[in-house]
């Protein structure tokens, strides 16, 4: 049976490790793979030493890419900058991209430029790139996150906004409660 | 068109719609105050990720690492919308 890999960026993984229920991430994944230059831009205490610790017990893997993953990542920023209607990527999301189709692995991140690349080119096809929206989404629907309500499914969302100081978009909520709802089998 | 490059279109349109309005609440909910007391890299950082929502080259601007840029955000009160 193959391991279900995922590859953080660094807005991802700094955020979520201020999420009171963040053990979540490392029971949906096997391994959560975190590139060495992630690691470096992380400085605070919270979120260095829940990393550590993942690190520790094997649940993440520090991942250094190679010369030419890196070189790869560079040629994808320029693909994505030569098409005006994607918005830009950077080194961080790009080397996600990168190595996440070479290896099958599900990239976390923030980064809307790296959703929309990965829904649009056809080099990325196959990428699947989850924000804290749909990992919140699958740890719900996998009962890793157990709820008995739809007011305790909307609740466990509030609750990362609050923790972490994000807004998820309103249609994309409604529509991630709806899909959590649908699978549970509970009635709104 | 086919049906693949309307859904693309469509896409596309809803996408760059989203950013105005993401752009909208950075702006709204941002400290003002907050953001006019900082530096001149860390003002122009901090007003750069309310434009964009990119915190890793708001990060290269300010000068510091993206976990640092990170409490900047916060303490501007500027939501990560997405």
């Amino acid at each position: 049976m193959s391991r279900k890999f995922a590859i953080s960026d660094t807005c991802f993984i700094i955020d979520w490790s201020y999420y009171k229920r963040r053990e979540c991430l490392v029971k949906l994944f096997d391994i959560v793979l975190i590139p060495e230059q992630v690691l470096l831009e992380v400085e605070d205490e919270r979120s260095i030493s829940w990393i550590s610790l993942q690190l520790a017990r094997g649940k993440m893997q520090l991942f250094t890419p190679s010369p030419s993953d890196l070189r790869e990542a560079e040629r994808l920023i320029l693909e994505v900058a030569s098409r005006p209607y994607l918005k830009r990527i950077d080194i961080p999301e790009a080397l996600c991209l990168i190595v996440a189709r070479r290896i099958n692995a599900i990239v976390l991140t923030e980064n809307r430029g790296a959703l929309l690349a990965a829904k649009l080119l056809k080099e990325l096809k196959g990428v699947t790139v989850w924000r804290a929206l749909e990992v919140i989404r699958e740890s719900l629907v996998r009962g890793i996150i157990k709820v008995t309500s739809e007011k305790g499914v909307k609740d466990i969302f509030m609750e990362y906004e609050r923790d972490t100081s994000h807004v998820f978009p309103k249609r994309e909520l409604e529509k991630a409660v709806k899909e959590v709802l649908r699978c549970l089998g509970m009635k709104r | 068109m086919s049906s693949k490059g309307t859904a693309n279109k469509d896409l596309i349109e809803n996408f760059w719609r989203e950013e105005i309005e993401f752009r909208r609440i950075r702006r709204e909910s941002a400290d003002w105050s907050f953001i006019e007391k900082q530096p001149p890299r860390i003002k122009a950082a901090l007003e750069y990720y309310i434009e964009t929502g990119d915190l890793y080259v708001a990060s290269r601007i300010a000068g510091v690492t993206v976990g640092r840029m990170n409490e900047l955000r916060k303490k501007a009160g500027i939501p990560n919308v997405a």
